[in-house]
């Protein structure tokens, strides 16, 4: 077989004309590998910077509420974000993978690069406020985002579960009366100050229809960090109402 | 083509920059490696003869096609080697030809695989070459194929590594599975 292969293939390659691939095909096949890794790192550590962002403002949000540690939990997980990193994680994993010595590496310690890199790149985006514009500019431009996030948000207004989401617009002694997003009247009852015209999230009980004792309140500036919600509170009205 | 009798006496590196000049050096290159390419693909795969000869043209073609993809760091027969683990397990996907290996063993490959598994009993080297190769036939592609290569084509873990493009500490795991796999074959079929 040995002189009929060698002269059957070279006699192939002289009949197809077949040509050596050039130099730039394989420098520029390496370079996409590198690059997509980068993005795929970048946009993974912008997800870690928004996770950080969420779970920071969720953790003011949802401390008073009465509910138990994995309900907490529960709320507190951006879910999204979370898959979104995973996904991005992969993607930058199978990038390294695929370089040229990508393979000599345990997949696992590629996998933790990936997350580390992730990691260490999103808390110094979150630091210069990466989190909260990126996070800001997918609720604006990508509709599913929007319906997820006002769902969560809908669980603010919920009186007989002793949430309720409005703007206070009068007192009468001491006493607040308060326009929830359904547009209803509310008598509040609650002995601290509530600010006006501002929209504010209330925790306590419905005593009936129409009036709500609350215990605590959060309003648009807790800590340094506002809230989505009370940035958005147009738009989240009305995809609740 | 004027070859030269220089050429025999050249480093595969050197053949690859000459090939790229000249492409009838590429015969020099395919001569080279036919013959071991052959018995390694007959090991792994259980083809015929005629499939065999396809996935040397392939593997030869695709070689010369990327000749200037070729990573100076790795050695050019694991590179090689590579090509053709990759055309063989995508015939092998299209193709389970089950026929049992029928390679002769040589003394040395038959000692040094002995030495590693659990072939007991009174056999002579013929029939413990006939064993031998049952079983590998019967073995998985992947724990053949590392088997083979570290046996019968005596490749170092860093050749294999590069061969199969996984970490050698997963060569050296992998190697252990195979081992045990094919004792388990054994002793199924022979104790």
């Amino acid at each position: 077989m040995s002189k009929d292969l060698s002269k059957n293939i070279i006699d192939k390659i002289k009949d197809d004309k077949i040509e050596p691939k050039a130099k730039w095909n394989f420098i520029l096949k390496d370079s996409f590998i590198w690059i997509f890794f980068i993005v795929s790192i970048v946009v993974g550590s912008l997800a870690v910077s928004v996770i950080i962002h969420l779970v920071k403002i969720d953790l003011n949000s949802f401390a008073p509420v009465d509910a138990n540690f994995a309900r907490k939990i529960g709320l507190l997980i951006p879910y999204t974000w979370l898959i979104f990193l995973s996904i991005f994680i992969l993607v930058a994993y199978f990038n390294l993978k695929n370089t040229k010595k990508g393979y000599k590496v345990n997949p696992y310690l590629l996998i933790t690069m990936s997350i580390v890199l992730s990691v260490i790149i999103g808390v110094t985006g979150y630091a210069f406020g990466a989190g909260r514009s990126v996070e800001k500019t997918v609720y604006q431009k990508l509709p599913i985002y929007k319906t997820i996030f006002d769902k969560k948000m809908g669980y603010w207004h919920d009186p007989e579960s002793g949430r309720l989401m409005g703007v206070v617009v009068d007192r009468i002694d001491e006493d607040y009366y308060l326009i929830d997003i359904a547009k209803e009247k509310w008598l509040i009852h609650y002995s601290e100050e509530l600010p006006f015209k501002t929209k504010i999230r209330l925790i306590g009980e419905m005593i009936e229809k129409g009036e709500f004792r609350a215990t605590n309140h959060l309003d648009s500036n807790i800590g340094k960090f506002r809230m989505p919600l009370c940035e958005r509170k147009g738009e989240c009205m009305r995809s609740m109402r | 083509m004027a070859k030269q009798p220089k050429l025999d006496e050249k480093s595969d590196v050197e053949l690859v920059r000459l090939t790229l000049e000249d492409q009838a050096v590429f015969a020099c290159l395919i001569e080279r490696y036919e013959h071991q390419l052959t018995v390694y693909v007959r090991r792994i795969s259980n083809f015929c003869e005629e499939d065999i000869e396809d996935v040397l043209q392939d593997v030869f073609i695709k070689v010369y096609r990327n000749l200037n993809g070729f990573d100076r760091s790795l050695k050019f027969s694991s590179w090689i080697y590579r090509i053709t683990h990759n055309e063989v397990i995508s015939r092998y996907r299209k193709q389970k030809r089950i026929v049992k290996m029928s390679e002769e063993i040589n003394d040395e490959v038959l000692d040094s695989i002995v030495a590693e598994v659990d072939i007991e009993g009174e056999f002579d080297r013929e029939e413990t070459g006939k064993i031998i190769n049952m079983v590998l036939s019967e073995m998985d592609l992947k724990y053949k194929e590392i088997i083979v290569l570290r046996y019968f084509e005596e490749k170092s873990y860093k050749e294999i590594s590069d061969i199969l493009k996984k970490p050698e500490g997963t060569v050296a795991t992998m190697l252990n599975r195979a081992k045990k796999q094919f004792n388990k074959i054994y002793e199924q079929r022979f104790k």
